[in-house]
């Protein structure tokens, strides 16, 4: 390992793990030993890091934890179910007519539905990705169809957007790892707007044929968050911004309006 | 207590992070219960490793506090320096937790929420990486700004870079 690398690994550690190192971070450890400016530094480092540590490390609520153990039992607690209940025709008879009810609802209700294969993971993501601070993004002035070039240059090949979207103003971006996915990310000050492209297939996000667009409300109550994805290609396409389906719904649709 | 220590310092670490990022006990209760009903309905795969889980608790806990309006603190008044220099240690030790808490709040994030994950030690780097969608030169960069920035708010010299 070299230093450059050594010294960026060591800067992640926190004291417990510079006290029982891993193989990677004794590796670092050894070959910071060998510049004693950056032995010092790390001597240093470890001297804060230990009093901060112990600084920061806030009583937890005994009652809180048991709360917390008891939520946590609750949501594992399996649904009991008695064998003798199962076998009674009676019961067969309710079972069967609400299986069927179940059922009806079921297909009413998929026809209506606006999910797709990943949608978890794709909410995920926006709800990772909106947080994201404005010293993250590198900033910029162009179009979000003139990106292309930016990200390959990031090591991000294969951001494209809709030929709707590509006039839009950008004025930052930058490229993060969610769940061990490079994503391709843009700051987009109409509708204070964030365009994401990412590989559909690691994630296994599949919002549908080409051109066609799923919209997604998430966030919550008091700030409620809206993604309109698309597939492109092997990519997906996806807009978030603060808001509801219906704003998303004239936010897609003016940007096809107003497309060259 | 009847349940296993890991629970108990998984839960203890999440209310931890909470806190640091929010400075107010009853939303930090709030955000780490919220957070995990939210990752319990999404963890459809009952084998899902255990690092990946508590990852995704951290993740949830953080965009949850991030989204709790701040209320804005004072700077944390810098002590004299008087007689400097004096042994970073000595004065760290004698300071207020509550002043090394807030400096650490004031950090401008991803590096406040990326210098508690390392201080509190609760998760993997890989996975503070994966909580902060930072790469490991970022993630650095980050918890290097963010040491720099608290021992300046509490007047301590240290150095930013190697």
């Amino acid at each position: 390992m070299n230093l450059k690398s050594a010294i960026t690994l060591l800067k992640c550690q926190g004291p417990i793990s510079l006290e029982s190192p891993d193989r990677a971070t004794s590796a670092a450890l050894k070959a910071v030993s060998k510049s004693s400016e950056s032995a010092a530094a790390l001597a240093h480092q470890k001297t804060i890091d230990a009093l901060v540590g112990a600084k920061i490390s806030v009583p937890v609520p005994e009652d809180f934890l048991t709360s917390l153990h008891e939520l946590g039992e609750k949501l594992n607690e399996p649904v009991a179910r008695s064998s003798a209940t199962v076998r009674n025709p009676a019961f067969l008879v309710v079972a069967l007519a609400f299986v069927a009810m179940v059922g009806l609802v079921v297909w009413i209700s998929l026809s209506q539905w606006d999910g797709f294969p990943g949608m978890d993971e794709a909410v995920l993501l926006a709800e990772a990705g909106d947080v994201s601070q404005p010293s993250q993004f590198e900033a910029l002035d162009a179009t979000a169809g003139s990106l292309s070039d930016w990200f390959v240059m990031q090591g991000f090949d294969g951001f494209q957007v809709p030929a709707a979207f590509a006039h839009q103003a950008v004025v930052g971006v930058r490229v993060f790892d969610f769940e061990g996915v490079s994503v391709a990310m843009a700051v987009v000050p109409e509708n204070r707007s964030f365009f994401y492209v990412f590989p559909s297939r690691p994630l296994g996000v599949a919002p549908g044929e080409s051109g066609s667009w799923r919209i997604i409300e998430y966030g919550s109550d008091s700030a409620p968050r809206v993604m309109g994805i698309s597939q492109i290609g092997d990519f997906c396409f996806m807009v978030t911004f603060e808001g509801h389906r219906a704003q998303m719904e004239r936010f897609i649709r003016a940007s096809n309006q107003s497309s060259p | 207590m009847s349940y296993e220590t890991s629970e108990k310092e998984l839960y203890a670490g999440l209310y931890r992070f909470a806190w640091l990022l929010l400075m107010r006990e009853d939303m930090a209760k709030k955000v780490v219960m919220d957070a995990l009903e939210e990752v319990h309905q999404r963890t459809s795969h009952s084998h899902e490793e255990s690092e990946r889980i508590h990852a995704r608790l951290y993740q949830v806990v953080r965009q949850r506090a991030l989204r709790v309006p701040v209320t804005p603190f004072s700077p944390v008044p810098a002590p004299a320096r008087s007689g400097w220099p004096i042994h970073a240690g000595t004065r760290l030790a004698d300071m207020d937790s509550s002043a090394v808490t807030q400096a650490l709040h004031q950090v401008e994030e991803p590096g406040r929420s990326a210098l508690a994950l390392v201080l509190l030690d609760a998760v993997e780097v890989e996975s503070i990486e994966k909580i902060l969608g930072l790469s490991i030169p970022q993630l650095a960069d980050s918890v290097d700004r963010a040491r720099a920035s608290v021992a300046q708010a509490l007047g301590l010299d240290v150095e930013a870079s190697r």
